[in-house]
């Protein structure tokens, strides 16, 4: 693995020094001074960012590329062979199964339709809250900033406390007030992905509401005064002034909560454990790798996963830019 | 510069260093030494354990060390290493097979390990075949608790456990179950059909939870160390010996009728997963929610004797007791078995003799006891003592009569994963045991043929 990470270095620096020569090159025949001093500058000012990029992003990306096409298995350390598509041939004939895979293809695809939107509207209805000049505001500010700052371990645990399936849970023995249940909410498969869904949303939409309130200091306030003259209600205002006025800050959030949450893995390992009902593709990822020990498969899923990702996210970026 | 050209760049650049790492194959290979010695000619031998420097269980182990440093007048030096599982055991897993993984294949000498593991660890190359290392040295032990893979032996029991029901004398009394019928279970062991009947009787007698079997665990090997015995217990079985073919064993007839019955508590509401792992320890016989029948295994044992104690009326034989597995027959009567165990590596080192002495210190006769009075688990050696009408030795006993090993598998946490959705199955509903476990052992059949 050292040496491997030593030649793709040497690759790179070749790279990089074979783009500075073809510059120069380009320079001279263009008969354009080369600024020798300002463009080594630059370099050694680029340098630490893209040591970090190359150790901390490149450098996992590539081998977990690497890995995809290989039966790499974590008992086998020296004994890896490279097996072309074949990874990704048992992977799709396990989504014909209907097995474990197809299930958390699925959850991961529920979590995401209701997370994104829910997330998103949550924390434009909280930043549109909170931007009112009203005293007292900036402590629900800081109130609903609160979970994004707790480590989603702690979170967690605190739901698990709330939503016990015995007559101690926070919200079952509310509920036995009304004679109701108690009920198992994350036992049940029918609801235990809405329950992750609701968690997830509540801990993560305080982040956003912040960004939001940013985007929303950006939209001038004579736009507002001019739509009450003409006569607009609070709900053309929203439309016509506030939602055109957030479009590039809604693309950002909105790509960015999206892949967060095809990434979800934490929630369910916690909540409820490997269930075929809450299930998801971060987590059936980590248990190929960690349980069944074959980093080759668990690798041509993340590779998967990072191409569907991808895909929605330039489609989401062309839809949302729109005009 | 133009971007597009930047980019291709940038695409030219990837590509190249992608196509290189798929040469990894060749990476390195563990080092062949002879031995490994320090500067002044004293042997090293490196052992990595499972327990975080500190734990009651680490400083048995470090006493255990010292006396043997000292046995040898510090001519060997031992490094042990101690590692954290605050996140659950398989941090510690994941530390091993990183460290195996970095280390390209080379590793501590002497290793600690879940003894279902032995067969993919023995079979990817990590541990040592010590069959002849340790000779005619593994007959002190309990032969169950010896991991072996192929016949062969890979290392010596640390400890050992088992489980069993333990039960609230005062529910039994009440739903009027005589002592003599506890002690003919005891001794006699027990069938399906008088475990439901005394289910029923409890639930008759007001009991809402008769029993308790932790479906509700979060952790998915407590659940299958504490359940897969009723595989066996009606004659059937989850794998071939050598844990490749699963197909008519896991879904057998007789698996089926042994968890069916895990399935007919569920379904007449003799047991549920929401019951609070605590409850029949903490609730007393009056109070609302309280438990009849714990299955449970040794550690337990502690906590009735300790801070638990209060709420029941007596000790071991008067406010408590435990009695074994129920069976489809007494012939068939299985119970759980297994616990970490030390393994000597193949890490490149030629000269195994100090690993081998090492490892016999550990498990000696007043090592063994040493760790098992800190840890509270049984002893797997065969000369252990114990004390007649106590509840180690209730265990003890079973071990030695029923005690059937968790199936060697190369992929045991295939097992394990398949094993708990069996059970997710049971406790939603909906499906019959045959086709949860059809489907289930084809899955798990998949996932044996796709690993090595």
């Amino acid at each position: 693995m050292g040496t491997i990470s030593i030649i793709i270095l040497v690759v790179l620096a070749a790279v990089l020094g074979t783009m500075i020569t073809v510059d120069i090159v380009k320079a001279k025949r263009a008969n354009v001074k080369y600024h020798w001093k300002q463009c080594i500058a630059g370099y050694v000012m680029m340098a630490p960012a893209i040591t970090l990029a190359f150790v901390f992003v490149l450098l996992p990306i590539l081998f977990s590329l690497g890995y995809s096409f290989t039966d790499y298995h974590l008992l086998y350390p020296n004994d890896i062979h490279f097996v072309g598509f074949d990874n990704f041939k048992t992977l799709f004939n396990e989504i014909g199964n209907h097995g474990e895979l197809y299930n958390a293809i699925l959850n991961t695809l529920k979590f995401v339709v209701f997370v994104v939107p829910l997330q998103i509207g949550l924390a434009l209805v909280l930043a549109l809250f909170t931007s009112r000049k009203k005293p007292g505001v900036k402590v629900f500010k800081v109130c609903f900033f609160a979970p994004v700052v707790i480590s989603l371990t702690v979170t967690s645990f605190l739901w698990l406390q709330i939503l016990a399936p015995t007559e101690s849970g926070m919200l079952n023995s509310f509920l036995s007030v009304f004679g109701i249940g108690p009920i198992d909410f994350l036992g049940d498969p029918e609801t235990a992905m809405i329950w992750i869904v609701i968690m997830s949303a509540w801990q993560g939409c305080g982040y956003q509401m912040l960004i939001f309130s940013s985007g929303l200091t950006n939209i001038r306030d004579d736009l507002y005064e001019a739509a009450s003259l003409d006569g607009a209600g609070a709900w053309d205002k929203f439309v016509n002034i506030t939602l055109p006025g957030l479009k590039s800050t809604l693309l950002y959030i909105t790509i960015t909560v999206f892949v967060g949450a095809c990434r979800v893995m934490i929630q369910p390992m916690l909540m409820t454990g490997y269930k075929m009902h809450t299930v998801t593709l971060s987590y059936y990822m980590y248990e190929m790798g960690y349980g069944s020990y074959l980093v080759g498969l668990s690798a041509a899923v993340a590779l998967l996963m990072t191409i569907v990702i991808g895909i929605v996210t330039f489609i989401q970026r062309k839809v949302l830019k729109g005009d | 510069m133009k971007t597009g050209k930047i980019l291709n760049k940038i695409i030219a650049a990837t590509c190249a260093a992608v196509s290189l790492v798929p040469l990894a194959a060749c990476g390195s290979t563990p080092n062949e030494l002879e031995s490994r010695v320090d500067e002044y000619g004293n042997k090293i031998v490196t052992i990595m354990f499972h327990k975080a420097s500190g734990t009651p269980e680490a400083t048995a182990y470090k006493e255990v060390i010292d006396a043997f440093v000292t046995a040898h007048n510090n001519e060997i030096i031992v490094e042990a290493e101690y590692v954290n599982q605050s996140a659950g055991v398989n941090q510690y897993q994941t530390t091993l097979t990183q460290k195996y993984k970095d280390g390209g294949g080379a590793l501590y000498d002497i290793i600690a390990y879940d003894a279902p593991l032995c067969a993919g660890y023995a079979q990817s190359g990590m541990l040592y075949n010590s069959t002849e290392l340790l000779g005619d040295y593994v007959n002190e032990f309990v032969p169950n608790s010896i991991p072996k893979y192929n016949g062969n032996v890979y290392g010596l029991p640390i400890q050992e456990a088992s489980a069993g029901f333990y039960i609230n004398k005062e529910w039994f009394s009440k739903a009027k179950i005589k002592d003599s019928e506890i002690e003919s279970y005891k001794k006699n062991g027990w069938t399906y059909d008088d475990f439901y009947k005394v289910c029923g009787k409890l639930k008759s007698a007001g009991c809402s939870n008769p029993v308790d079997f932790q479906l509700g665990s979060s952790d998915k090997e407590t659940r299958t160390f504490l359940m897969y015995p009723f595989g066996y217990s009606a004659g059937g079985d989850y794998a071939t010996a050598d844990g490749k073919t699963v197909t008519n064993h896991f879904n057998s007839e007789n698996t089926a009728k042994g968890v069916e019955f895990i399935k007919k508590c569920i379904d007449n509401k003799y047991t549920n997963k929401n019951i609070g792992s605590t409850d029949f320890l903490s609730k007393k016989q009056n109070e609302a929610g309280s438990v009849a029948m714990f299955l449970s295994a040794g550690w337990t044992i502690t906590q009735l004797k300790g801070s638990y104690s209060g709420n029941f009326n007596g000790g071991y034989g008067e406010g408590w007791d435990i009695l074994p597995y129920p069976s489809a027959s007494k012939a068939s009567a299985a119970s759980a078995t297994g616990s970490w165990c030390f393994g000597i590596t193949d890490n490149g080192i030629r000269d195994k003799s100090v690993a081998v002495e090492l490892i016999k210190w550990l498990t000696s006769a007043e090592s063994a006891q040493t760790i098992a009075d800190k840890t509270g688990m049984l002893n797997a050696r065969t000369d252990a003592k114990y004390t007649e009408n106590t509840p180690e030795k209730f265990f003890r006993d079973q071990l030695l009569a029923t005690g059937k090993a968790r199936p060697a598998m190369t992929a045991y946490a295939d097992f394990t994963t398949e094993f708990n959705l069996m059970l997710d199955d049971f406790t939603n509903g909906g499906k019959d045991v045959l086709t949860t476990l059809n489907e289930r052992a084809s899955s798990l059949q998949d996932k044996i043929n796709r690993n090595r």
